[in-house]
């Protein structure tokens, strides 16, 4: 019973590194490069993209398509920090001091609380049609065909009931954001295994139990990929929204991107586009890490 | 090398009683009910180690679900020390073919389950012992925080055996358990059972579709016939225990004579299944 060397080591790193066999290495190059290379790399990445980009803007000469790198990274920096726009020229040029951040932050707003919103009703949602026949059966022909449909389809409509306001902001962001919740968390709960829940019920497991201890952790993991899965589709949502709806003024980034567009300001287009980048990268990655320490016994990552 | 089930001397009571019991289960999506078992009679007596053998397929975990209570016979009864089994019990424990240790719980928390579900009348120390020393048994003492997924498949297992012998149950329900790990690691663990339930006394019931593994752990061996499955026949196999702590069992004068019978009939199963099912 004691000779469990007879066993495979484990494949866990911490339990091998609790074994004696650590022993301190000297810091060579070679070693400061292996942890040093992923930041480098992507620096030396991103400074030749920004670079072509510089280069290749300045070849094409039309600043209002696509603007030089140091102009966007100029507009950038107004828009989020201030300093240096023209305020004598307000009503016609968006580029103002703080223009991104303040519509990073409307934007902001409203997907956050659709999304907040589309998690709140979509795990109940998803948690009561993978446990009951009755309500997937009830609730399952909506829920796949909303699912199916082109969301944006429905705008036309919602307009006439919401108006152009933030109510039909928050609607598309939840149209486009609660499906994937809802259809992740039904399907953990409905492949949650079955002998899992055979090995409960043999250690005397009520019903009850079985779904505390077994469906909802099995099932948590799938729920994350589902907000995963809604974060970068509420984002398309809110960003749709925001074209379509057309404030006077600060009405989110979609619509500053579009409205920069259309006035053909390259270089402001371009700086709000990039914050709308780097929130995506940011949301995505996040999750990403967010699951593998929920769910380390699930293989990362689909996308 | 009997071919009839007769009671030897150091046998118990009866203490499972299957009488022309009917059983099967349901195919949800074709919704279909498929018979796995018929008209079985088949006794397990207190203290024995009973194998069952038999093609794949013919119905042998069935049998042992409907021993645990997860399944209700069709026709026929199934009884425990003399009542019908109506549901799972505290009595009788399972060792899961896949393991089924919970993904999400360290080694520690999924041998504790079974204290979480039932009231055994343990404290909350005493629980702690147990399950302490019953990670010792089977040999993961420095593993206990360590989760299913940082384990080899036969540490695994282990986590299935300890948490069905924790609570120390009369009956130990074994569904193919070492069925998908390597010969070696299987050799070392049906070694480790052995010692562990003749310390603790228990009656087993375990299925394999390995020959060697039968006679090597068997005290009786249930040969049964592909699906409806049913009991083909029973033999007894006395050699002496501990078989696998030491010495090679398979240089006993009575294996190969035992092991030829065996195949002749398992192997005469597995053909006709052929022939039925594929």
């Amino acid at each position: 019973m004691t000779d469990q060397l007879t066993e495979h080591e484990s494949t866990d790193g911490a339990s091998i590194a609790s074994q004696p066999r650590l022993r301190d290495a000297n810091w060579t190059f070679e070693r400061i490069w292996r942890r040093a290379r992923y930041p480098v790399i992507t620096l030396i990445n991103l400074s030749i993209f920004a670079l072509l980009w510089e280069w290749g803007a300045t070849i094409y000469d039309n600043a209002n398509f696509i603007p030089t790198f140091s102009d966007m990274a100029g507009a950038f920096k107004i828009g989020w920090i201030g300093g240096g726009a023209d305020s004598t020229n307000e009503t016609f040029d968006l580029l103002q001091d703080f223009v991104i951040a303040k519509n990073f932050w409307v934007t902001i707003q409203v997907y956050g609380v659709g999304l907040i919103a589309s998690i709140l009703v979509g795990i109940p949602i998803g948690l009561v049609m993978g446990g009951s026949r009755w309500a997937d059966a009830i609730l399952s022909p909506y829920v796949w065909t909303f699912s199916s449909l082109p969301r944006i389809a429905l705008f036309p409509i919602l307009v006439l009931f919401l108006g152009l306001g933030n109510e039909i902001k928050y609607a598309l962001v939840i149209l486009t954001a609660i499906f994937p919740v809802i259809i992740n968390t039904w399907a953990g709960v409905k492949t949650t295994e079955q002998s899992l829940i055979n090995a409960a019920r043999v250690f005397g497991a009520s019903r009850r139990q079985i779904y505390q201890k077994v469906v909802l952790p099995y099932t948590l993991p799938f729920v994350v990929s589902g907000i995963q899965l809604a974060l970068s589709r509420g984002l398309v949502g809110v960003v749709i929204a925001e074209f379509l709806t057309g404030a006077s003024k600060d009405g989110g980034l979609g619509w500053l991107i579009f409205r920069a567009a259309r006035g053909f300001n390259g270089a402001l287009t371009y700086a709000a586009l990039m914050s709308l980048a780097v929130l995506a990268l940011v949301l995505v990655q996040g999750t990403r890490s967010m699951e593998a320490k929920i769910a380390p016994w699930r293989q990362v990552s689909k996308t | 090398m009997s071919t009839q089930p007769t009671v030897n001397s150091s046998r118990g009571d009866p203490l499972v009683v299957a009488e022309n019991m009917t059983v099967g289960y349901e195919l949800e999506r074709e919704r279909k009910l498929l018979t796995a078992l018929t008209d079985i009679n088949l006794t397990v007596h207190e203290g024995e180690f009973l194998v069952l053998v038999g093609p794949s397929g013919c119905g042998k975990t069935t049998f042992i679900n409907a021993v645990a209570g997860l399944l209700q016979p069709w026709e026929g009864t199934i009884t425990y020390d003399g009542q019908p089994i109506k549901g799972t019990s505290q009595d009788r424990s399972m060792v899961f073919q896949d393991y089924a240790v919970m993904p999400w719980r360290t080694v520690e928390q999924n041998v504790k389950m079974p204290f979480e579900f039932r009231d055994t009348g343990l404290s909350a120390s005493q629980i702690e012992d147990q399950v302490k020393s019953m990670i010792g048994n089977v040999g993961l003492q420095g593993f206990e925080n360590s989760f299913p997924h940082e384990l080899s498949g036969g540490m695994r297992q282990r986590v299935g055996i300890a948490r069905a012998m924790v609570t120390q149950p009369r009956l130990l329900l074994a569904d193919e358990p070492f069925g998908a790990l390597d010969a070696m690691t299987r050799e070392v663990l049906q070694a480790q059972l052995e010692t562990l339930v003749m310390d603790a006394g228990q009656t087993v019931v375990f299925i394999t579709h390995s020959i060697d593994e039968a006679i090597s752990l068997g005290d009786r061996v249930a040969v049964i016939s592909h699906r409806p499955g049913t009991v083909r026949e029973i033999i007894d196999v006395d050699i002496e225990r501990p078989r696998l702590a030491e010495g090679e069992i398979t240089r006993h004068p009575e294996y190969g004579a035992l092991r030829e019978h065996l195949w002749g009939l398992v192997k005469d199963e597995a053909l006709g299944a052929k022939g039925a099912v594929v």
